[in-house]
């Protein structure tokens, strides 16, 4: 079990967080669902287990959710909290899987195959490429080619210096090239 | 290197799609989190609670009654009696809980032929138990059209994400959601009144979900808890609720609790 997550307060009074008046769960949840899945599984956490981490990183925003000020960004917040799960659950894959989640895919019914199957390589090429890279690299990586934040934003979800952050990116970036020249990517 | 090259960002653009959660995981986890929360509550209370009526303490101390949900907890869960002492190894067993709880609920949503009575087929204690309706367990949000098989197409990504504005497909439909913090407002307030062992005061809340959410998303837990209650303040009827429940709900997070705070003899 990682440290980090069990230093968390899973046992805060739970009407504490449910009268917090600066912030609702559910509209953390409805506004930041895909935001939390997404990225369980951009930070490693196997295809079969996102549900279950998923479950677990919302169960810590529950018991948390005093702690998230209004000046804060929440996508920061949430994915200082979905760091430390995805770490756990990278840390103990034995875990049973309990839902086969290769058989949905979240693309519109209009979707043709090739989108589709266009879609799914391109998922499987950017986790092998993640797959490649230090936690460090890859969180900075994430959230700012795949979510977009600003690097005081990083740097707030993160804890480190926006200096840290661009030489980070810029190191994941070239990798990240290399990377698509090496599988063939890159001559389309 | 301060930006990306273009084909770099097309590749980006199409997995930022693939990535996205199905509909129906979206429903499958709030209500996991909302069971997990909710039992979370609840487990302690009911474990207490179970624990009094069986060793016929009539009041007990928040200290104490921890004391007794702790020690009950650890011998369900296996007897390990190292963990006696943290609040945080009375958790983690509840989380295991809710996470073992969650599968059944997915199971259910994935299979909607399996109904309570086929639950309970599988599970039912060996007593009698009173003919009731039967309901399915949970209903299918939607049916989640299976795939077919990908294939590797990377140059075909490559060529692909220059077509379209592909992202714009990404955008999945949400539903409105009702008010689940309400609802598990009330209920971590019955559980907590349980807790205390006010009664009136869990059967007045629960009463009040029943009227505000009469088939909300959290009915379920809302009946759990209410069979509890009645087992708790001795009512007539509790045993036979009781039975009724845990043939409907064998794998809910509460049956445990609901069959030692009956004494009934098999906890599912």
């Amino acid at each position: 079990m990682n440290s980090s997550v069990g230093k968390l307060p899973f046992d805060a009074a739970p009407t504490e967080v449910l009268m917090a008046p600066r912030c609702s769960f559910d509209d953390l949840y409805r506004q930041h669902f895909s935001f939390v899945w997404r990225n369980l599984r951009r930070l490693g956490v196997p295809p079969a287990l996102v549900e279950d981490a998923a479950q677990d990183t919302f169960i810590v925003v529950h018991r948390r959710l005093a702690d998230l000020h209004s000046d804060a960004s929440a996508k920061a917040w949430l994915f200082g909290i979905a760091v430390r799960v995805a770490h756990d659950y990278r840390r103990t894959k034995k875990r049973k899987p309990t839902v086969n989640l290769e058989t949905e895919i979240a693309l519109s019914p209009e979707s043709s195959p090739f989108d589709k199957t266009a879609t799914a390589e391109a998922g499987r090429v950017l986790q092998r490429f993640l797959g490649t890279l230090d936690d460090d690299k890859r969180a900075v990586f994430v959230l700012a080619e795949m979510e977009e934040l600003s690097a005081p934003e990083m740097s707030e979800a993160l804890g480190v210096g926006v200096n840290t952050i661009y030489s980070r990116l810029r190191g994941a970036r070239e990798r990240f090239v290399d990377f698509l020249a090496r599988e063939g990517g890159s001559d389309g | 290197m301060d930006e990306l090259p273009p084909h770099a960002k097309d590749l980006l653009s199409l997995a930022r799609m693939a990535d996205e959660p199905p509909t129906a995981a979206r429903e499958r986890v709030r209500h996991a989190v909302a069971v997990a929360l909710t039992a979370g509550a609840a487990t302690a209370v009911g474990t207490a609670a179970s624990h009094a009526a069986a060793s016929g303490v009539t009041s007990m101390g928040a200290k104490a009654g921890w004391l007794a949900s702790t020690a009950v907890k650890l011998v369900i869960t296996g007897g390990v009696l190292a963990a006696l002492g943290t609040t945080a190894l009375i958790m983690q067993p509840t989380r295991h809980a809710a996470r073992e709880a969650a599968p059944a609920t997915r199971a259910a949503v994935q299979s909607p032929s399996r109904t309570a009575t086929q639950t309970a087929r599988a599970s039912v204690p060996s007593q009698p138990v009173a003919a009731v309706p039967v309901v399915p367990v949970f209903e299918p949000s939607q049916a989640v059209p299976p795939l077919a098989p990908v294939q590797p197409l990377l140059h075909a990504v490559a060529g692909h994400a220059h077509r379209a504005p592909a992202v714009a497909t990404a955008v999945t439909a949400v539903a409105p959601e009702p008010s689940l913090h309400a609802e598990m407002t009330i209920l971590y307030e019955a559980s907590a009144a349980l807790d205390r062992g006010q009664l009136a005061q869990a059967r007045s809340l629960l009463a009040s979900h029943r009227t505000q959410y009469a088939n909300g998303q959290l009915s379920e837990e809302r009946r759990g808890l209410e069979v509890l209650t009645a087992c708790m303040d001795h009512r007539p009827a509790a045993n036979s609720s009781a039975r009724v429940y845990l043939r409907d709900k064998p794998d809910a997070l509460l049956a445990s609790r609901i069959a030692l705070a009956c004494k009934l003899e098999s906890a599912p």
